[in-house]
């Protein structure tokens, strides 16, 4: 009851953490990744792009290009627009402008088990093997549930935060590696006005490319940016210091096999259509 | 500052609409469509279909088969389970249950033309050419265009790759994948039920088109309570509901009265409403997608 009340002095002053209910403005612009697919590292390089001269740091990335999961309500309220956002949810119709970052499921996997076990979600000892089926492949078995249930703790400046078991239910959920993907595909696929697709793989390989893209796209989305060459290299240089991109294709050499046959039988077509050879056509053809 | 204390006593009060905040349970069955789709025909069917002791109405719609947009949390979760709600959501991952109505768009658009103007989202003098390249075919005021909703929904792993443009020097359509197994359109990954229905099928054959989504609700439905339900669905007794109770429901109370929310319950009025140019704006959009649900396309691609 008195959790309910303070959540509820919370919400009068938007103080609760905006999630899905984020009020959206059309000239806003969202960064989608799917976890564990290099979205805080695009996000890093926007928010350089942004203003190179002041490069992003932990302290600011908030302030610069806030997610969704972490800022109040009120804090979104209070953003300079056009304002560019950060976000792992399934399409929604709300976004008007978004660039969506793809890669190749088997190296998210790695990526993602990875990430579970630092953060502690996942334990060590649970191996790849296991993880891919019970968190990759399968989404969320969502019971259901009251929204008002949280934790009572308000982190400095950000908002009120609800408890695990319901964020999903409230704050968003990122679904599958594939729904994820196919329901922005679905949606967007033939309308590169309103999404520009990144491949992860590609901005690895030739950033200072694929970073002109974006800058191109948040041009004509509304942002009046610099998008000169030089410009773009300083952005690079800038997030060197602070995330180190891993190297695509590392599943080939952890990712155990039956693990890439499960992704593979799941979602192969939608790998193909993003330009992922599947190792079960490789082995076809060498046959 | 008055505004703000109104919109934290609705939410203490639990009298804010459900929209996404609401909370979802697996059980939950989703009415899903573009609006003009069809969506209220079908809320009717079923309700009448459910509830056979007395005819539904728009005044007790809201209750049979809620509007998660129109329908207060408070009341929203008051629903005994499984609950059948209406919505117009794009895709949702939480949404285990779905039946997805779609309908031609280019009869969803002359039907969104005259809603507009009902609405008074538009004048009198707004042109159906200008209505449709200028909000209809680019606009998200419904959470996303008739293809945006259409397609989060309709694509799977089967027909992906008609969703894609080559990008990156890559194209989708020059790599096959041999162990796909063509399936209907419709996001059923993961164990999602899902049922498409499209509303002309509906519109040609109500009692079979009602068959096919009770055996989907596993309802058990004998052929006179088929015939029944379609009977008080129908868009003359809609029409004669509409007029005694537009003030009553939610949708139409402060509308236009001079335009009915039913109207033709027809398919194909496109063919003499709209010109040749909108039909090709629409069809150059979203071609892609009505192929793929079976709607022939007029203009020369």
């Amino acid at each position: 009851m008195l959790i309910r009340l303070a959540f509820l002095a919370n919400y009068s002053l938007e103080r609760d953490i905006a999630g899905r209910t984020l009020h959206k403005h059309p000239d806003d612009i969202f960064v989608v990744a799917y976890p564990g697919s290099g979205g805080q590292w695009l996000r890093r390089l926007v928010a350089n792009l942004l203003d190179p001269s002041n490069s992003v740091t932990e302290a600011n990335v908030m302030s610069r290009l806030p997610d969704l999961y972490h800022l109040s309500r009120r804090g979104f309220a209070k953003m300079n627009r056009p304002r560019i956002i950060f976000s792992h949810e399934c399409f929604d119709g709300e976004y008007c402008k978004v660039i969506y970052l793809v890669r190749d499921p088997r190296d998210v996997a790695v990526a993602l088990c990875e990430q579970r076990r630092q953060g502690g979600s996942v334990e060590n000892a649970l191996s790849l093997e296991q993880f891919v089926p019970l968190f990759l492949t399968k989404t969320g078995e969502y019971q259901g549930g009251w929204s008002e249930e949280f934790s009572g703790s308000i982190k400095a400046n950000q908002g009120f935060a609800y408890r695990s078991r319901l964020k999903d239910e409230f704050l968003g959920t990122p679904a599958s590696w594939g729904e994820n993907a196919m329901s922005w595909i679905g949606a967007r696929g033939r309308d590169p006005n309103a999404m520009l697709t990144l491949r992860y793989e590609d901005l690895v390989s030739d950033p200072q490319a694929e970073l002109g893209r974006v800058a191109e796209f948040l041009n004509l989305a509304g942002l009046n940016l610099d998008g000169s060459p030089e410009r773009i290299r300083l952005a690079l240089e800038a997030a060197k210091s602070q995330a180190t991109p891993q190297e695509p294709g590392k599943w080939r050499k952890v990712l155990p096999e039956t693990a890439v046959q499960a992704i593979e039988s799941v979602w192969g077509p939608v790998m193909t259509a993003m330009g992922y050879a599947l190792q079960a056509d490789t082995v076809e053809q060498c046959r | 500052m008055f505004g703000h204390l109104k919109s934290s006593a609705r939410y203490a009060l639990e009298r804010d609409f459900s929209l996404r905040r609401h909370e979802v349970w697996t059980d939950d069955i989703f009415l899903v469509s573009f609006p003009k789709s069809g969506n209220t025909w079908t809320r009717f069917l079923l309700g009448n279909l459910m509830n056979p002791d007395k005819p539904v109405g728009f005044a007790d719609i809201e209750r049979v088969v809620p509007d998660i947009a129109v329908c207060p949390r408070a009341d929203f979760r008051r629903i005994r389970r499984p609950r059948l709600i209406k919505s117009h959501d794009g895709f949702d991952p939480r949404y285990r249950r779905v039946i997805y109505i779609i309908r031609d768009p280019r009869d969803v658009a002359v039907s969104l033309y005259y809603y507009a103007k009902k609405v008074k989202n538009i004048d009198d003098s707004f042109s159906l050419d200008a209505f449709i390249k200028r909000l209809f075919v680019p606009g998200r005021s419904y959470s996303g265009t008739w293809g945006e909703n259409a397609g989060s929904w309709l694509v799977n792993v089967t027909n992906i790759t008609e969703f894609c443009l080559p990008h990156n020097g890559v194209n989708p359509h020059s790599a096959g994948f041999a162990g796909a197994k063509m399936v209907a359109p419709g996001a059923s990954g993961h164990g999602r039920k899902f049922l498409l229905v499209r509303y002309e099928d509906l519109l040609e054959d109500a009692q079979a088109g009602l068959r096919r989504i009770a055996e989907f609700l596993g309802l058990e439905a004998s052929p006179e309570r088929i015939d029944q339900a379609v009977a008080r669905s129908s868009a003359d007794s809609m029409r004669k509901l509409e007029s005694a109770q537009n003030l009553q429901w939610a949708t139409t109370r402060e509308t236009r009265k001079d335009i009915p929310f039913v109207r033709q319950a027809k398919s194909g009025q496109w063919r003499t409403a709209l010109s040749a140019n909108s039909v090709a704006e629409i069809e150059s959009a979203w071609g892609h997608l009505m192929r793929l649900t079976g709607y022939e396309l007029a203009s020369i691609t």
